[in-house]
């Protein structure tokens, strides 16, 4: 009976081995034999085009310079903060923290299209500048500039940064800052002798992914820049759709998968040194009191606040206000299915796509990412290097699987290219390393000699899942299940890629909007980016929600 | 209760899935996105053939292609139309397309015709060329450019706004038109040629909308800085047709010397593998039809390809129709086409 | 009832558990004395069912138990850390084993009020397990593996975590609530006293083997080895060649003798004055410290050879510095192998 039931369970874990292999591994070893086979023969033209040529060279360099600069805005931004927010508690604390990390479910065309509404050519603050002081240009010219992208990216990564940094120091406490002090610590060699070797494993781990974020940003950069800021991603974009040169694309693409496995090996590493006690030490914050104190938490929930609604607020504002008056017009218009418009549905139509391949991509991301996490945690042969493993679709640019399935799942047995399906596997593929993450935590909080002792009070292994497993991953699961549906609401790259007709998604509706030449798509774009904001800020609610009640109800 | 949720969620798709799921018959077609013709002309066809029509429209020509191509064992539509003469090699070479001899091919010129193997039907063209506003080279005295070669000049520093041929299509056009003009080998390339155009303060934008209304400056109209565009020779009278004072005469000219003009085919063809052959066919048929042919200069602003229609008022009036347009073979763009942007590129955007 | 034979097992390259054999009686509660990483926890999972990966016999009432899995063994195992459920409240948790059995709610709420009774924590009922004290979460965890009525039951430490205070007490608590609910009993410890007060019998372990199974008073009298002596805290243990002491020991050597490393002069064996026993030797000390523990004296003194030796007296009429005889019981000079 073990050893059936021993089989059952290989089976079970080899689920999300399979999904992995199918739809991500075999993708990309089509990349791979597209860039170096192109023609069906051995071909590395594609590489020596890459590497020979100025153009693609500058290309890399500038993904690594903007990664680079956004990565050091944003610290630069967040460390001061991280210190004001370990060290005072104040009313709100929590709640705007955690509003701080909803740019970070955003889609990168809400984002960009927010940007745009508040800093753009037409935008609410060039309009507010220009009638304040008459003037009959705009003050402010930050379209396609490189400037636009760094602040989206630190729009992006601030609260991520902030978030780690913040929890690590409130780990960490401030008892060897008082130690110091009482030492006689002065207050610079308090900050090089004590907080920033602190604060570095934190530092590190925060930059780099912030620095990965900002090295496979695509909508933002292809929205807000043009090619002239084309990044890897938007080069393998381009070269893919724009100029057909598939090798190429598959060699650019190559270069990205590589860079990322290097960033998430370090990445990786990093995160062993972060493995600290979670132990709260709420009891070490403290009320600020002095000016100077109320001065720097002022600065700091002042610029997360500017930061975060400004851009949000924009949107809205520009979405409902045509000509300084109230109108819904906008989003009236939605609702109509045209054949004259862009789409092939209704744009309204899209939301429902985009809210079913969702559910769809969530409850698959819920269920394997829980197999997947059990898997991870066997400790057998095969867990050491799922780890890793399940991980790589995150190191992977979603345009670059958006750019494998096409390439690899249009042929039987595999016949998915025309079929709906393909998104929402897309998006489970995105999606899993989220859950993964969200699980796996809760999943290794939870002592083994529960389930032990559950075991001597006579629960089958199935109650055990039931009874207490499923109850104590109710939070990281929840969380997992926020991450997925938001990720694939948001999900740009490969949908561009992958969705098609009838099953396109809100965020290409919204691209294909902002493309169109009028002033109406630009209106409407705006409304449907109120709707995608909407509707993910609603989901986010509704799952934090259920998680609260739904504790114990598995 | 999150599991009633979803299972509600699931339920309410399933009822919007099976209600979608009774059609009529349809032809899909597959166009970019600049495609527009009247509502009443697709109800006329719905009406006599009793064939739904339904328009996918997928980027603009060049992305359109490559996702006709890569669609190819699923086609997506079952028409492909807007594949013009800079991207036709790209679509026959990778065999997209099931022959069809329209019966109304005998109403088209035979220099329209690719070729004779009928797997693309020409439907209507347009010339790719430099659009200016004429209040500025009235008030500044400013003569036009009688070549391109002129648009280096001093006069005309700052003046220009093109586009990236890599990302436009009127772009890549223009950039042809300086390719058979300049060609791409021997002591001045068209490289040196935009390197100069460079040196003179061209402006490049990714898309024409950027370019037309963005950058480029007209009386009346508040946006932009720049008086020459690289637009199309049929923009005047749309700019006429569009103004808020259509009375008030021409606004923007071009410029239609020899060779500074691309010509741009536009072609039809039915997709192999379509769901809907027939339907296809009757839709290229449809599109040759006098009634469709008379839309497309108001619609989309190009010329019909049947000689025997007569243009609307405002086209007669203020479009003009270069006599020498430039033009390099299609075989020989789609072999270079990759290297001459990138080349482009890495002089104009670094 | 239960009898485990030969038992052996190793993490790895590390083995922890070598050749065990040992016996519980019906009703009794056998005691598992040593430190820590003796191998003590891992022979009471491998008895709960917990561990799969052994070598030799596990029988419950003459019947093999080692291919039942450990939720049929009904088996109750109080864990070292109590292992309470955090998502259950307290009386959720003691019907957990309860529900498991299918047992219908009203009987359920029945046996949680009376076990709650029993182990004084009427009217926690609803409470948080997080919220509890350390001494109720023991508790908690004791009605919970009390509740389904084990056939065998199991405490892993279960006064580990609790200050030593508290530990004498709860210790003759725990004893009285598994006699009166007539249990079979298995208590992990690796604290003497706790293990007096609780057992019936002790095993004593050292790295995965047993060094002496008997009664308490019998290990604390004629401890088997030298392991077992030190570990009790005596510390009047010699090598058989040391000279120091080569006259304290008597002149008899007899078989016991032979092969003897190391000896034990116990320390209740001696006294300030000849007693009936027979005695071993008549040695001249110094006293160099005395403590009253009230009712008797812990003290220490040194012979002229330099030996220390450490002695419990009723009476001590000698203070520090002072010269004196001490008397040494023949049967307190015990000799081991090791």
């Amino acid at each position: 009976m073990i050893q059936r039931a021993r089989k059952l369970w290989m089976v079970v874990y080899l689920a999300p081995l399979a999904f992995l292999v199918v739809f991500y591994v075999y993708p990309l070893l089509s990349i791979l034999d597209l860039s170096i086979r192109p023609a069906g023969a051995f071909d590395l033209s594609g590489f020596v085009k890459l590497l020979s040529t100025d153009y693609y060279i500058g290309t890399l360099v500038f993904t690594v310079y903007q990664a680079a600069l956004s990565t050091g805005v944003t610290l630069l931004l967040a460390l001061p903060c991280a210190f004001v927010f370990a060290r005072y508690r104040f009313r709100g604390k929590s709640l705007l923290l955690s509003l701080a990390t909803l740019p970070f479910v955003l889609p990168t065309v809400v984002v960009a299209l927010a940007f745009a509404a508040l800093l753009g050519k037409d935008g609410l603050l060039n309009d507010a500048l220009a009638a304040l002081f008459t003037l009959d240009y705009e003050p402010i010219q930050l379209e396609r500039t490189l400037a636009i992208i760094i602040i989206v990216h630190v729009f992006y990564n601030f609260a991520v940064a902030l978030r780690i940094m913040t929890s690590y120091l409130s780990a960490v406490g401030f008892s060897l800052e008082e130690a110091a002090r009482c030492l006689g610590a002065d207050e610079l060699s308090l900050w090089r002798d004590i907080r920033m070797p602190l604060i570095r494993p934190a530092l590190l781990s925060a930059g780099l992914l912030v620095f990965i974020f900002s090295f496979t940003s695509f909508g933002v950069i292809l929205i807000l820049g043009g090619i002239r800021f084309a990044t890897l991603e938007v080069q393998i974009y381009y070269q893919a759709v724009n100029m057909f040169n598939l090798p190429l694309a598959a060699a650019l693409s190559l270069v990205q998968i590589l860079s990322m496995l290097a960033l998430m090996i370090i990445y990786t590493s990093t995160q062993k040194q972060l493995r600290l006690t979670l132990a709260s030490h709420h009891s070490l914050t403290k009320r600020a009191r002095s000016a100077g104190a109320r001065l720097a938490l002022g600065s700091c929930v002042g610029l997360i606040a500017l930061l975060l609604f400004a851009p949000l607020l924009a949107l809205v504002a520009r979405s409902v206000l045509v000509a300084g008056q109230l109108d819904f017009g906008n989003f009236a218009s939605l609702a109509q299915k045209s054949r004259g418009s862009l789409l092939f549905i209704a744009p309204l139509a899209s939301v429902f796509n985009s809210l079913r391949f969702a559910l769809m991509a969530m409850m698959a991301a819920l269920i394997l990412g829980l197999i997947a996490s059990y898997l991870i945690e066997s400790r057998g042969r095969l867990s050491r290097l799922a780890d890793p493993l399940f991980m790589l679709p995150l190191a992977t640019s979603a345009v670059t699987l958006g750019f494998g399935f096409i390439i690899a799942l249009d042929e039987p047995p595999l016949n998915l290219r025309a079929s709906w399906l393909i998104i929402p596997i897309s998006h489970t593929l995105v999606a899993l390393p989220f859950v993964i993450r969200s699980v796996l935590p809760s999943l290794r909080a939870i002592p083994s000699s529960l389930r032990e002792a559950a075991q001597t009070l006579g629960a089958k292994p199935l109650d055990i899942l039931l009874t207490i497993d499923l109850p104590l991953l109710g939070r990281g699961l929840a969380v997992g299940a926020t991450f997925a549906f938001t990720v694939s609401m948001g999900e740009f790259g490969a949908s561009l890629f992958v969705a098609q007709r009838e099953s396109v998604t809100i965020p290409v509706v919204i691209y294909r909007l902002i493309g169109d030449p009028g002033f109406a798509s630009y209106r409407q774009s705006m409304a449907m980016s109120v709707v995608l904001l909407l509707v993910c800020a609603g989901g986010f609610v509704l799952i934090e929600r259920l998680r609260v009640a739904g504790v114990g109800e598995f | 209760m999150f599991f009633r949720v979803v299972s509600i969620l699931f339920l309410i798709q399933a009822t919007m899935a099976s209600a979608s799921a009774q059609e009529a018959e349809r032809v899909v077609v597959l166009t970019h996105d600049s495609f527009a013709i009247s509502e009443a002309l697709l109800e006329s066809f719905e009406a006599q053939t009793g064939i739904s029509v339904e328009i996918l429209r997928s980027g603009d020509a060049g992305q359109m292609v490559n996702q006709a191509i890569l669609s190819k064992n699923n086609p997506l539509g079952d028409v492909l139309y807007g594949v013009d003469n800079t991207f036709l090699s790209r679509a026959l070479d990778a065999s997209i397309f099931a022959p069809y001899q329209s019966p109304a091919l005998s109403y088209i010129a035979n220099a329209f015709l690719p070729d004779d193997s009928f797997r693309v039907t020409p439907v209507d063209y347009g010339d790719v060329c430099l659009n200016y506003d004429i209040a500025y080279f009235e008030e500044s005295g400013t003569e036009l450019p009688a070549s391109l070669s002129d648009l280096t000049e001093e006069a005309f520093h700052g003046l220009l706004v093109a586009q990236n041929p890599a990302t436009s299509s009127p772009g890549l056009a223009f950039l042809l038109a300086t390719i058979a003009e300049f060609g791409d080998e021997g002591d001045y390339t068209y490289l040196d040629y935009w390197e100069d155009l460079r040196a003179n303060d061209v402006l490049v934008v990714d898309g024409w909308t950027d370019a037309y209304y963005g950058e480029f400056k007209v009386r009346g109209r508040d946006t932009g800085s720049r008086p020459m565009v690289v637009s199309y020779a049929s923009s005047p009278p749309a700019e006429v047709l569009f103004s808020e004072e259509p009375a008030a005469g021409a606004i923007t000219g071009a410029i239609v010397g020899d060779n500074m003009c691309f010509r741009q085919v536009e072609y039809v063809g039915v997709l192999a593998g379509a769901a809907n052959e027939a339907a296809a066919r009757q839709f290229v048929d449809f599109m040759l039809s006098p009634a469709f042919q008379a839309e497309l200069p108001l619609n989309m602003f190009v010329f019909p390809v049947r000689e025997d229609i007569a243009l609307p008022d405002v086209f007669a009036e203020y479009a003009l129709i270069p006599e020498n347009p430039a033009s390099v073979d299609s075989a020989e763009i789609e072999a270079k086409r990759d290297d001459w942007i990138q080349a482009w590129m890495e002089v104009m955007l670094r | 009832m239960l009898r485990i034979e030969r038992v052996s097992h190793a993490y790895g390259e590390i083995v922890s558990l070598r050749d065990v054999t040992l016996t519980l009686d019906e009703g009794e509660i056998l005691c598992l004395l040593g430190p820590s990483g003796c191998g003590k926890t891992t022979l009471l999972r491998i008895i709960a069912g917990l561990e799969t990966e052994y070598r030799g016999l596990v029988a419950l009432e003459g019947a093999d138990i080692r291919p039942m899995p450990a939720h049929q063994r009904q088996f109750g195992l109080m864990f070292q850390d109590f292992a309470l459920f955090p998502h259950l409240s307290v009386a959720d948790n003691i019907a957990y084993g309860l529900k498991r059995k299918g047992l219908d709610r009203k009987r359920i709420g029945v046996r949680v009020q009376s076990l709650l009774e029993r182990v004084g924590l009427e009217g926690l009922d609803e409470r948080d397990v997080a919220s509890l004290s350390g001494g109720q979460k023991q508790r908690v965890a004791l009605a919970r593996s009390l509740a389904p009525n084990p056939r065998l039951l199991m405490l892993d430490e279960p006064l580990g975590s609790l200050d030593a205070q508290l530990r004498d007490q709860l210790a003759l608590e725990l004893r009285g609530i598994i006699k009166e609910a007539g249990l079979s009993a298995i208590y992990v410890t690796h604290d003497q006293r706790e293990a007096y007060a609780v057992a019936d019998r002790l095993a004593v372990m050292d790295e995965g083997s047993v060094r002496q199974h008997a009664a308490p008073r019998r290990v604390y009298m004629r401890p088997a080895c030298a392991f077992v002596a030190r570990f009790l805290g005596m510390s009047n243990i010699f090598a058989t060649g040391d000279s120091r002491v080569a006259n304290l020991r008597g002149l008899r050597e007899d078989d016991a003798w032979t092969g003897a490393k190391t000896f034990l002069i116990h320390p209740s064996g001696m006294s300030l004055s000849p007693a009936d026993a027979e005695l071993a030797a008549q040695v001249s000390v110094i006293l160099d410290q005395a403590v009253f523990r009230g009712g008797y004296f812990d003290a220490t003194a040194s012979t002229a050879a330099g030996a220390s030796l450490d002695f419990s007296v009723k009476d001590l009429p000698v203070a520090v510095g002072e010269s004196f005889d001490l008397w040494i019981a023949r049967d307190a000079v015990m000799p081991f192998v090791d």
